[in-house]
């Protein structure tokens, strides 16, 4: 097991090198940078010369690339192309921004999407586990963008015909949040539409895995086995079949758990939440390598990361899995 | 999970839920703190460096306009009127051209120190500096010297330069909190004083930046508030539903269509202005353009083709009724000496296209105009009238206005195709190669942009990524700069756009844009400013 | 007695049905959750035959192939079968849109000089109208007049065509990855997981813009093939794992003995064994990629007006509120109506193709 994590961290570096070297590809040659200066009136040629010379923008790919890969080792992940910015500050700021979003809705989603799963799997074909299953395949089937947007009118709507704003529309924060506690309640408040969109689908996935999982594990063997050698029909699901159905889900939250950190862009975007998927659009509909190539590496080492916990803990915890 | 669990997780989630929207929904949203006003906008300052290579953006100067304040600011006219300065700055000698102004004994900052010759001298030292990424800095090399320790400032320039009112109206840093620091680092993400009705408090990043009332403003009317808050919604419906949910009182918008909506609200107040941007179709006349356009009768043709007054109708019924259409390029319609070129030149006649091609000898076309037509005419040497159609993504007016005119080209045997790109990639790569055919899309101005019409139309101008090069025209428009007299200015471009510029059809006026603000029915003050003081410029005249 | 053990196939594809749906736009389904799990226990889909033979009433019984059964569970299946018919009217709309819609999807009524003349109030009266009998405008018009129904008619048919295109793609270099990984396994299987591994990383957006760049835009077929190459890492894991378990079952061994190539080892033997995930893993990539390209279409990217996508009308049809419900509501009815159609299809498949299902009814 140790010589097999090893070797897969020793490949992931490498695919962490390709990827880094294909994004900066993509973003460089898919853009210029300089486009708002070259619309801008009185911005002169030279001015435009003078960037493009300092930023060696007319270097080519593997240059700038290179030019890069110092800069990012020597000076974290150094500064915007326009205006010198450091990334770091940002890139650290929308990071616990997105996380805090994205881990709540995880959570909510695990726990009701697993008991929905679970019950549906005990009572299949039931009234509970076709409604159920339409719920979840609608949450399944409607498109984000549209979702957030009826959320944010119904919440209008609402305000209109009581005086009462029941949920903020947008943002992360109110004008006057206060202080300590005050300051994470309003957070809290502002984050509560946008962690029930992205519950929703992550919920329906969870609820259908779930009980695909429970139903296979309540008509396999060792059940049949344990109802018959008399044990209460209790422990034969929640000591047995539900733990075994876990299993699987643990290994496939982490997995998600690994793409979370890349930002839900929709629901941050309708929301305008401050987070790491706003981030990166930002970035690369600016054409700026810099900042999507640092929000790069801290994604794809997050996904290749629990990538690899999956793998392990799906062979830890499945003793008939082997890794030669 | 058994379902007595399953309940008893549900009721704890609805206990929490309960507790933390109950306090907070009981408050009433509508008002926030008195004395507080909050704007909406849609874009995010990067810093509030202005003029920066980085951030030559709107967003930026309505914060910082009213911190940094100037000589004179612009009014909802788009005319200059004093504030820092006793007087319009007045032209004391011509050549070599001298101007000179006064700040006013009021004049104060913040720390309250006043505000004198040295600022302006320091300011103008920080744009010539070359270590300063600063964007432009057209003008201000232009000036030989700056003179003068108190109250009243001296401008020296090298040579006539028509927009000197610009520079010299223009708000100086304060030289004592610029001494000595690196410009490309300095007002990141503060701004220590201020000269105007308000300073800067705070700023919290991807939400909102705050200001406060400058107790010591007192050239002008200080401002009623105590507080000004700016709230940075990117996304355009949730930008419109916050306002309607009471989430800010005032936004200045584009047009979009979701502005309709507030028209019929009486919660909020809609006032519209022609802007002074406008938006048109370039045509490109370079090598990599199709060889078409390099007839003038295909470029007279397709101008005839387009009807404009209908597309401004069919996209601007609901938020700008009667909007006319635009017939010049370098004057706008609410301005004194507009006149109707285009509109005499080009009136829309589809029959006439169709003539025009076919006395031309173009073939393959239909014989009258019609709504089904799908052929396409093939001109003598130039190939099929098939033209690539670049525009910017995400812009829902653009891609309407888009839509018909091809419909209506289609009509008369002219095709368009499609090539939207986000602004990155249209305004970064595609528009400077010249390897596009047409191109729609707006360009940011500022009201006396019209003196650097070169840029635009005049051969290797700046800005001429369509490579149209008339040598006439070109004469005509290198000498308004050049040239301090506002009416021989009018009569340059006049002759340049009537004699060469409509007959050559480098660009084609489309309409100009309407310009929003909405305020809900409580704010009373804010008006339409087409220029970059934008909506704040008369904050001291707002009270709720 | 029949063999069968807890069938893993199962695991994978639910597996994959929560990989892809969980991930966001960045990300186009199939990546960060999907089947990275090796599977070396997973069996084939499909079990031995049931033969259950009697002859206590002299009757001669036919003994069935394995795809009868499956068709008859399937059938059993009474969802799965409304899902089908849905998706076969579906696919009628689509191929016959030219046919069926009243109106072309780009006629603008007021720009047309003959229906101007006769009535000089057009635009007023044409645009935005609800949906109405006159005109047969049954699904309204849209901002510029056109009619709802032909937009959103050759709608369904791009926007079947990218999902279709994109499941069949995907599922071909999936399972062709995956196989190839799975069977011959060391450095080859070491090479394309790790291969599979840089494309997860890969930000979706990052690749669509340089795609967009390079290859044009708003052709449906180029835009198929991009999401394609996002979308095909999530079959390739599951069917990998399923290779690496079949691969050392007795009638592989008994293939090699007999000197079969590996090819058509591949190809006879083991892949019809792994048909019931890929089948029911393509059903769910339709459904995701018709999501995904609506997604596109809200960030800007994707189909090129005056084409009509699914996305794009409700896109563009919420930018005017509530008052033009009748713009967003349609698409978003057939987007939802597909999507679960296909997703219930998915569902009968495969309890239709799992011989441990004990329960099957409707």
């Amino acid at each position: 097991m140790l010589t097999y994590i090893v070797r897969r961290l020793l490949y992931s570096i490498v695919v962490l090198v390709a990827a880094s070297f294909l994004v900066f590809t993509f973003v460089a040659v898919s853009g210029d940078p300089l486009a708002a200066l070259r619309v801008t009136p009185n911005v002169s040629q030279d001015t435009i010369q003078k960037i493009v010379e300092r930023k060696h923008l007319d270097d080519p790919i593997a240059v700038r690339y290179w030019h890069w890969v110092q800069d990012a080792v020597t000076n974290k992940f150094g500064t915007t192309l326009l205006g010198d910015r450091r990334i770091l500050p940002d890139l650290w700021r929308v990071m616990k921004n997105t996380l805090q979003l994205v881990i709540a809705a995880e959570f909510i989603a695990l726990t009701i999407g697993v008991g929905v799963g679970v019950y549906s799997a005990l009572r299949q074909y039931s009234f509970f586990d076709y409604s159920g299953t339409t719920f979840s395949f609608l949450g399944l089937a409607i498109p984000v963008f549209w979702f957030a947007l009826m959320l944010q009118v119904l919440d209008v709507k609402v305000f209109q015909w009581t005086g009462h704003r029941v949920f903020p529309i947008a943002n992360l924060s109110s004008v006057d949040p206060g202080g300590g506690i005050h300051f994470a309640i309003d957070r809290i408040h502002h984050l509560i539409l946008p962690v029930f969109v992205l519950m929703i689908v992550n919920m329906a996935a969870y609820s259908r895995f779930m009980r695909a999982s429970m139903l296979e594990v309540l008509n396999s063997d060792f059940v049949r086995t344990g109802r018959a050698k008399g044990l209460p029909e209790r422990k034969v699901v929640m000591k047995h079949a539900f733990r075994n159905a876990l299993i699987t889900i643990v290994t496939l939250s982490a997995l998600n758990l690994g793409g979370l950190i890349s930002g839900a862009i929709i629901t941050e975007t309708v929301f305008s939440l401050d987070g790491m998927g706003l981030y990166f659009v930002n970035s690369l509909l600016s054409n700026d390598p810099y900042p999507v190539m640092a929000w790069l590496m801290i994604t794809a080492t997050a996904i290749i990361f629990f990538n690899l916990v999956a793998d392990v803990l799906y062979g830890v915890l499945d003793p008939r899995i082997r890794y030669d | 999970m058994r379902k007595s669990s399953l309940l008893a997780l549900v009721g704890a989630f609805a206990v929490a839920a309960a507790l933390v929207i109950g306090p907070a929904a009981s408050a009433k949203p509508t008002k926030v703190m008195a004395g507080t006003v909050v704007i909406i906008h849609d874009q995010e300052p990067p810093t509030l460096r202005g003029a920066w290579e980085d951030n030559n953006l709107l967003a930026t100067s309505l914060v910082t306009n009213n911190i940094w304040y100037g000589c004179e600011i612009y009014n909802s006219n788009a005319q200059f009127v004093p504030r820092l300065c006793t007087s319009k700055p007045k032209i004391v000698k011509r050549s070599p051209l001298t101007i000179r102004f006064t700040y006013k004994a009021s004049a104060v900052w913040s720390d309250g120190s006043p505000v004198t010759a040295k600022d302006f001298r320091a300011t103008w030292k920080v744009f010539i500096n070359p270590h300063n990424n600063v964007v432009s800095r057209t003008g201000w090399e232009d000036i030989r010297s700056v003179k003068g320790t108190g109250k009243t400032v001296t401008v020296v320039w090298k040579k006539p330069f028509a927009d000197w009112e610009s520079y010299v109206a223009s708000g100086p840093y304060q030289a004592k909190a610029i001494a000595g620091k690196d410009m490309n680092q300095t007002f990141e993400n503060s701004i220590p004083v201020s000269s105007g009705p308000w300073k800067f408090q705070s700023w919290q990043k991807g939400v909102q930046i705050t200001l406060v009332k400058n107790t010591r403003f007192h050239v002008y009317r200080p401002m009623k508030f105590t507080r000004v808050v700016f709230r940075y919604i990117l996304d355009t419906n949730a930008r419109f539903q916050a306002l309607k949910a009471g989430e800010g009182q005032a936004i200045q918008s584009q047009p979009q269509l979701q502005i309709a909506d507030f028209l019929k609200d009486r919660k909020f107040v809609v006032i519209r202005k022609p802007d002074i941007a406008f938006e048109h179709v370039d045509l490109q006349f370079g090598p990599q353009g199709h060889p078409a356009l390099k007839k003038a009768f295909v470029r007279r043709a397709l101008t005839t083709g387009i009807n404009r007054q209908q597309i401004a109708d069919a996209l601007y019924r609901t938020i700008a009724p009667g909007l006319p259409s635009l017939n010049s390029l370098i004057y706008k319609p609410f301005e004194a000496q507009y006149q109707n070129f285009w509109g005499r030149a080009y009136p829309f006649n589809q029959a006439r296209v169709i003539n025009i091609l076919k006395a031309n000898g173009c073939t393959g076309g239909p014989a009258r105009a019609s709504a089904s037509n799908n052929d396409i005419f093939s001109c003598p040497g130039v190939g099929k009238l098939s033209f690539r159609f670049f525009t910017t993504t995400g812009n829902q007016l653009r891609a309407l206005a888009f839509e018909i005119m091809q419909r209506q080209l289609k009509s008369v045997g002219i095709n368009l195709e499609a090539r939207f790109q986000t602004g990155g990639v249209l305004f970064g790569t595609t528009l400077p190669s010249s390897d596009w055919d047409l191109i729609m899309f707006t360009y940011g101005q500022t009201p006396t942009s019209k003196i650097t019409s070169k840029d635009l139309y005049a051969c290797g101008g700046d800005q001429n990524y369509g490579l149209y090069c008339n040598r006439n025209a070109t004469a005509l428009l290198n000498k308004v700069p050049l040239t301090l007299s506002a009416a021989q200015r009018t009569n340059l471009l006049h002759q340049a756009e009537s004699k060469y510029i409509v007959k050559d059809v480098p660009s084609i006026p489309l309409y100009s844009r309407p310009a929003f603000t909405i305020r809900s029915a409580s704010l009373h003050g804010p008006l339409v400013n087409p220029t970059t003081e934008g909506m704040p410029w008369n904050i001291s005249d707002w009270t709720s | 007695m029949t063999e069968h053990q807890p069938s893993a196939d199962i695991r994978a594809q639910d597996r994959e049905e929560v990989g892809l749906t969980a991930a966001s736009v960045a990300r186009p389904a199939g990546a960060g959750a999907s089947g990275a799990m090796v599977q070396e226990d997973g069996t084939s889909a499909i079990g031995m035959p049931d033969l259950n033979l009697t002859y206590e009433t002299g009757v001669e019984l036919e003994a069935r192939s394995q795809w009868s059964y499956a068709r008859r569970r399937f059938i059993r299946h009474r969802v799965a079968l409304v899902g089908l018919f849905v998706l076969l009217i579906a696919a009628i709309v689509a191929i016959f849109a030219p046919k069926i819609a009243p109106y072309g999807y780009d006629e603008i009524p007021f720009t047309d000089p003959v229906k101007l003349a006769e009535n000089p109030n057009l635009i007023a009266e044409s645009l935005n109208q609800p949906p109405t009998l006159r005109g047969w405008h049954l699904m309204g018009t849209d901002q510029l007049g056109r009619d709802y129904l032909s937009r959103v008619i050759f709608g369904i048919r791009t926007s079947l065509w990218v999902a279709f295109f994109v499941a069949l793609l995907s599922t071909a270099i999936g399972a062709a990855v995956g196989a190839a990984a799975g069977y011959f396994g060391g450095w080859i299987d070491n090479l394309l997981m790790r291969f599979t591994d840089l494309i997860l990383v890969l930000p979706g957006l990052a690749v669509l813009l340089t795609a967009a760049q390079f290859f044009g835009q708003g052709n449906p077929f180029k835009i198929g093939v991009i999401l394609a190459f996002l979308f095909w890492t999530g079959i390739a894991r599951i069917v990998r794992g399923l290779f690496l378990s079949l691969r050392e079952k007795e009638f592989v061994e008994a293939a090699k003995a007999s000197g079969a190539s590996d090819l058509r080892i591949i190809l006879r033997h083991m892949l019809p064994n792994t048909v019931g995930p890929i089948v029911v893993n393509a059903t769910l990539v339709v459904a995701a990629a018709i999501l995904t390209e609506a997604a596109l279409s809200f960030l800007g990217f994707g189909i090129q007006p005056p084409h009509a996508a699914l996305g794009k009308l409700i896109a563009d049809g919420q930018q005017q509120g509530l008052d033009t419900w009748w713009l967003v509501m349609f698409p978003g009815l057939v987007i939802a109506i597909v999507a679960l159609a296909v997703n219930f299809v998915g569902d009968g498949l495969r309890d239709a193709l799992d011989p441990t299902q004990r329960r099957i009814r409707a």
